[in-house]
């Protein structure tokens, strides 16, 4: 049964997009149902992490270094559970878009109705016309390449299936910018692709360099034998380069905003929530479990610098968007710079976990928060019938549900409590005032200031009245996917000690451990408050009894 | 210097000259050439590392890597030639605007209408001036056969990828 | 989960619950939405009144939910919580009853009451957070809530005054998160504990211990208006007046307010807050508050901005009452968050029924009004001699209180701080009676609606009949148990041990 728990999340969807590339009509039921199927295979692999502690696997009985490894840890659980709520979501909401998109003789929310759409261009129309129907039909077999490689990528033992993975999915997600049938996407698809496959390259020579003075591919054993002699460091740089780009850290973001700007919603929420994801996982996974971070303090902390320029240049450049999925886009480029605030965090080992886990929390919470507002952005822009902020004016009257969504996903994307993004925040937060690194919390704190003016840019064009023609009606799924979203996102603030136990198991930094390190004056504290607290009870009950 | 050195060092050269490439070209199909130069010289390292057993058997991990890797540059070309394909066929362009160029402003409605065929003369590519809508298509036969001999070419760099150039290369020929 | 435990929760889910439902109703129910509405505000009011008899009775009632290791989500009927939350609750009812008249056939209104009641929700979590996160996470959803209610209107000028609005107080909030994370990192806790916490830190920590006072203390200040983190409140009056009423007099000022207080007492405690020093620049900032409120109040012609400025310097009372550090003067402060409370929500009710039904927005509009409207005027004169401190209105019993504990702790510039501030309300209050009452009604209004078999409609002109009642009768009985100073007396104490 264990291999079954850790096979399956990678075959289930591989397999089940083989099938509906030739499913035809049955192609969208087989999607939704590994959809659905994914949430309690990730759920099972979670309890199976927390029962019994780190599972290894290696696939057909092969032992490294031929064979392909496969490991999950608590943070693999963590991202695999990620990954199956947002696709599921995405699956479900999709549902609605295609139908309706094919439906509304509109290929595509950013193809803006004119003459461009029905002009006399016959073959480019005819082209567009052929390849439309398909269109939506190519979504369910691509999302499932993209579940089955994420997972994969999440799962893998070894640094050359990473870069197999990684692959996989950059292709899974070029076909899935390519759906949008406009030429914006066209040209950020291939623009992506070529980035994101120069990025693997540099990704596959820092292994082959790795590989040629290790002689192993388990980054288990690497982080055993890791030297850090000047080939290892070009190595790590080389890795470290090519990943960047495919997160999409500042300054090497520039192809972000066009490409999950122009992909059709459901796509980009997948790209924007999960894809950004698996590239920063790669880091964080080497940074902190096979290179010898502390020594790399000095690179941690340009990392970390380049976040925290992330985070105001995104937020600064979301703010004066037009057009809303830009927004949404250069809101993902501000917030994958908190996520590289941990390299500067957690080089001081008394903050390590909290910096740590509070990353690995943003994650997730970002995924479903960001996965939300595309979503909500998307239905907002098919009922406005144009993607510019001014367009969405008294959507909040016609719309009520999807607004409320966008404000509720704004509301983890701001960080505010009580929300998934605010206990990452806050557990960041700490750690940047713990490790006296005051600017980057003031940073963080910014971020969030900046967040609230790009959110309540669209949600006050929103609320504003108009005697404008009424928005068209949109489907319900896509009405209330969004929020239910959304209200997963918020929700993940109320139930954050589940997921951090989660994470513990198998991680690279221990809460107790940082308990210790923090010395004495740590567990003074920590004695004054217990005493304080019984001081309290006290107090009530002397209270109590007048 | 050994063998395995000397490839080693060739591969890295290879990803230098890839890499300026991509860089410096800005037709798509040359993009698309250089990134198979990257990895071919990512694949001559990565075979030059079987010699690190030191003569004995040559270690077969690597070679392993190196298929693999051929089959996932392959797909990633293949991809990359197929989304060219339809880039030229709405636009009659072989390259990327500018970056600045797809900032909000410029996709307003007219951003089709800018591209679309029967406005090619305008395009940036002075090559493909003559083109109409009509026979675009076979007008640019011509470029496209050209540019599918440079595609061979940079596959035979490769020396891996004829096979899968080949195969989506009836798309170009339909240019 | 025990009673006890549940209870605090209910009370907040009391308005949580309705406002869910309330927004999944079409615009077409108001029957239904009434009911919701009003169904939650009386099960609100039952439920804080078994709260605080229990507490009377010395029950203790509290609630924790661990969010974080070391953080948890508490809720804790506390007396001091108890007195915002019953103010709170009898206002929202009041409230209520008067948006449903005004609001009558106009759009979005159940967005409007969903939004309300989220407001109201968060205002109940507010005041019985049991740790400064808690009230962190309430404090936000106050923000996020009341803005639709802010742009309700949707016009050029709402949208502005909602930007303005949400620029100040998430700035507030970012500050807070800074000082909160800060107080954990430093203290190891955020329990609001009766005489605070901080104290018992060692020395070192003292200077970051003055700067988190500071930021505390702005972060608070801009939901609470003091100057010059105020002006983010004359800008919100474009909202609907039920909007105001709630803004002024129930929540966001008002929790601003409440949050000093709470930060003076229950996180740093009074005789450490003495021992730092901070509290003579507070007294100070909320002394020119006052003034500074009054003085801009005399040159407002429009009447709810005379209001809005009018509550910038009110408020500050209360936090003067506690930054002045004496148990009689903490009477004073606290009792005044209530007895401000009752009577800025009358002048609102009044304010608004006037704009609502005679069209009249302006002071220089308000010739012989008296007359025309006698109920809601008898009402706005009732509150505004309350606000200048005449006895037997409740705002005497507050005066009186800050300046006898001014005495008694040795500050003799606040009673002159006082004392002028009286004037100054005097002369910004006085005129307008005087010009509703004496001077002749005038012919033509500049509007006039339906109003039904009295001056107004029914619904509009109860609840501020009510409030004002509520001021002339917290000041003649305030002897009685259970009288705001009643209460007020039962916290300071507590928090003031012999």
């Amino acid at each position: 049964m264990p291999d079954l728990v850790i096979v399956a999340p990678i075959l289930v969807p591989l397999v089940a997009g083989v099938v509906a590339y030739v499913a035809g009509r049955l192609r969208r039921g087989v999607a939704i149902a590994v959809a659905v199927l994914q949430l309690p295979l990730a759920c099972g692999l979670a309890w199976e992490v927390l029962r019994r502690g780190p599972l290894h696997y290696e696939v057909g009985g092969w032992s490294a270094p031929l064979g392909i490894q496969l490991y999950a840890d608590g943070l693999t659980a963590l991202m695999i559970c990620m990954a199956s709520i947002v696709e599921l979501a995405v699956g479900v909401y999709a549902l609605g878009y295609f139908e309706w998109t094919e439906r509304e003789s509109q290929p595509s929310d950013h193809t803006p109705p004119g003459p461009s759409a029905t002009g006399p261009a016959a073959t480019g129309t005819t082209t567009s016309e052929s390849a439309k129907r398909s269109r939506g039909g190519s979504f369910w077999p691509l999302s499932l390449l993209l579940a089955g490689s994420l997972n994969g990528l999440f799962l893998s033992g070894d640094i050359f299936n990473l870069y197999i993975s990684l692959e996989l999915l950059t292709l899974a997600a070029v076909g899935l910018i390519g759906l949008a049938a406009s030429l914006d996407a066209l040209a950020a698809a291939l623009r992506y692709l070529l980035i994101a496959v120069v990025g693997s390259l540099f990704y596959l020579l820092g292994v082959s360099f790795l590989y040629s003075l290790y002689g192993t591919l388990d980054w288990q054993q690497l982080a055993m034998r890791f030297e850090f002699d000047f080939v290892s460091r070009c190595a790590i740089v080389l890795l470290v380069l090519g990943l960047l780009v495919k997160a999409a850290l500042f300054p090497l973001h520039f192809w972000l905003p066009a490409a999950h700007g122009s992909a059709p919603s459901p796509a980009s929420a997948l790209l924007s929530g999960l894809v950004l994801k698996a590239a920063f996982f790669v880091i964080l996974r080497l940074w902190f479990e096979v290179f010898p971070h502390p020594r790399l303090a000095l690179a941690g902390q340009l990392l970390g610098g380049l976040g925290a320029a992330a985070i105001l240049w995104g937020s600064l450049q979301a703010i004066r968007q037009r057009r809303l999925k830009l927004l949404v886009a250069y809101s993902s480029v501000a917030q994958i710079g908190y996520l590289f605030l941990v390299f500067a965090l957690a080089s001081d080992p008394a903050v390590a976990w909290n910096a740590w886990s509070g990353t690995a929390y943003f994650m997730l919470s970002h995924a479903c928060a960001k996965s939300a507002a595309f979503l909500a952005v998307g239905s907002l822009q098919l009922a406005a019938r144009g993607g510019e902020i001014e367009d969405v004016t008294g959507a909040a009257a016609d719309h009520p549900v999807t607004v409320y969504a966008f404000a509720l996903a704004g509301v983890g994307l701001m960080g505010l409590p009580p929300s998934g993004g605010f206990v990452a925040k806050w557990l960041l937060l700490r750690a940047a005032l713990e490790s006296h690194q005051v600017g980057l919390a003031i940073v963080m704190l910014a971020g969030g200031v900046l967040a609230v003016g790009y959110v309540f840019r669209v949600l006050g064009r929103a609320f504003a009245a108009t005697d404008g023609a009424p928005q068209r009606p949109i489907p319900r799924l896509m009405q209330w996917t969004p929020l239910v979203l959304a209200l997963v996102s918020v929700g993940l603030g109320l139930v954050a000690l589940q997921p951090l136990e989660l994470l513990r198991i198998g991680a690279p930094f221990a809460p107790s451990s940082s308990a210790q390190s923090a010395g004495l004056s740590e567990q003074a504290g920590l004695g004054e408050q217990a005493g304080l607290g019984e001081q309290a009870g006290l107090g009530e009950q002397a209270g109590a009894n007048p | 210097m050994t063998t395995g050195t000397l490839y080693a060092l060739c591969g890295l050269g290879l990803f230098g000259i890839g890499l300026g490439g991509i860089i410096l070209r800005t037709h798509l199909l040359h993009k698309i050439i250089a990134t198979n130069v990257i990895s071919s010289g990512v694949f001559l390292v990565l075979v030059a590392l079987a010699d690190r057993t030191r003569g004995g058997r040559p270690d077969p991990v690597p070679h392993a890597m190196v298929l693999t890797g051929i089959v996932v540059a392959i797909s990633a070309t293949a991809l990359a030639l197929g989304l060219l394909r339809r880039f030229y066929r709405e636009t009659g362009r072989c390259r990327l605007p500018e970056p600045g160029s797809l900032a909000p402003g410029s996709l307003a409605p007219g951003s089709l209408e800018r591209w679309s065929p029967e406005r090619r003369s305008e395009g940036g590519d002075a090559e493909k001036g003559n083109a109409e809508k009509g026979n675009g298509e076979k007008g640019n036969a011509e470029k496209g056969n050209a540019e599918k001999g440079n595609a061979e070419k940079g596959n035979a760099e490769k020396g891996n990828g004829g096979e899968a150039s080949g195969g989506k290369g009836d798309g170009c020929r339909t240019w | 989960m025990s009673w006890s435990m549940l209870l605090p929760l209910l009370v907040v889910a009391s308005s949580l619950v309705p406002g869910c439902l309330i927004f999944l109703l079409r615009e077409d129910r108001v029957r239904t939405r009434s009911v919701l509405n009003l169904a939650g505000a009386v099960l609100k009011v039952v439920l804080v009144a078994a709260m605080v008899w229990g507490v009377s009775q010395g029950e203790t009632f509290q609630l924790s939910y661990p969010l974080l290791p070391g953080i948890s989500f508490g809720l804790n009927a506390a007396p001091f919580s108890l007195l915002f939350v019953t103010l709170s609750a009898v206002l929202w009812l009041f409230t209520t009853i008067y948006a449903m008249g005004y609001l009558k056939g106009s759009p979005q209104r159940s967005r409007f009451f969903g939004f309300f009641s989220l407001c109201v929700s968060a205002t109940a979590g507010i005041a019985l957070a049991a740790n400064l996160l808690t009230f962190l996470i309430f404090y936000e959803m106050l923000t996020l809530t009341t803005y639709p209610l802010v742009v309700h209107r949707g016009t050029e000028q709402a949208l502005r005054g909602g930007r303005i609005y949400l620029a100040y107080t998430v700035l507030g909030g970012a500050i807070l998160l800074l000082a909160i994370a800060w107080l954990q990192t430093t203290a190891g806790t955020l329990e609001f504990v009766e005489g605070g916490f901080a104290g018992s830190l060692a020395a070192p920590q003292h200077a970051a211990l003055r700067w988190i006072f500071a930021l505390l203390v702005v972060g608070f200040g801009i939901k609470a208006a003091l100057v010059p983190l105020h002006s983010w409140l004359p800008q919100a009056m474009v909202a609907p007046a039920p909007v105001s009423a709630l803004l002024h007099a129930v929540a966001v000022v008002k929790a601003g307010a409440f949050g000093i207080v709470r930060v003076i007492y229950d996180v740093f405690g009074v005789e450490f807050c003495i021992e730092l020093g901070v509290t003579q620049p507070l007294a100070i900032a909320a002394a020119i508050t006052i003034l500074y409120g009054s003085l801009r109040a005399l040159f407002q012609d429009n009447l709810k901005r005379r209001l809005a400025f009018s509550t910038i310097s009110q408020v500050s009372y209360i936090v003067l009452g506690a930054a002045v550090l004496g148990p009689t003067a903490t009477i004073g402060g606290t009792v005044h968050l209530v007895h401000q409370g009752i009577m800025k929500i009358t002048l609102f009710f009044a304010a608004g029924n006037l704009a609502e039904t005679l069209g009249v927005q302006k002071v220089s509009e308000m010739d012989g009004v008296g007359w025309r409207m006698p109920g809601t005027m008898a009402s706005f004169t009732i509150a505004a001699l309350g606000m200048i401190g005449l006895p037997p209105m409740a705002g005497f019993i507050s005066k009186w209180y800050l300046a006898s504990g001014a005495l008694e702790a040795g500050q003799t510039w606040v009673v002159g701080v006082l004392l002028a501030s009286s004037a100054l309300n005097a002369l910004y209050f006085l005129p307008i009676l005087y010009a509703a009452w004496f001077h002749p009604p005038r012919a033509d209004w500049p509007k006039s609606a339906d109003r039904g078999r009295f001056e107004t409609r029914l619904t509009l002109l109860l609840p501020p009949m009510a409030t004002a009642a509520a001021t002339l009768l917290a000041g003649l009985f305030a002897q009685l148990p259970f009288s705001p100073l009643d209460w007020a007396r039962f916290i300071v104490a507590r928090e003031y041990p012999p």
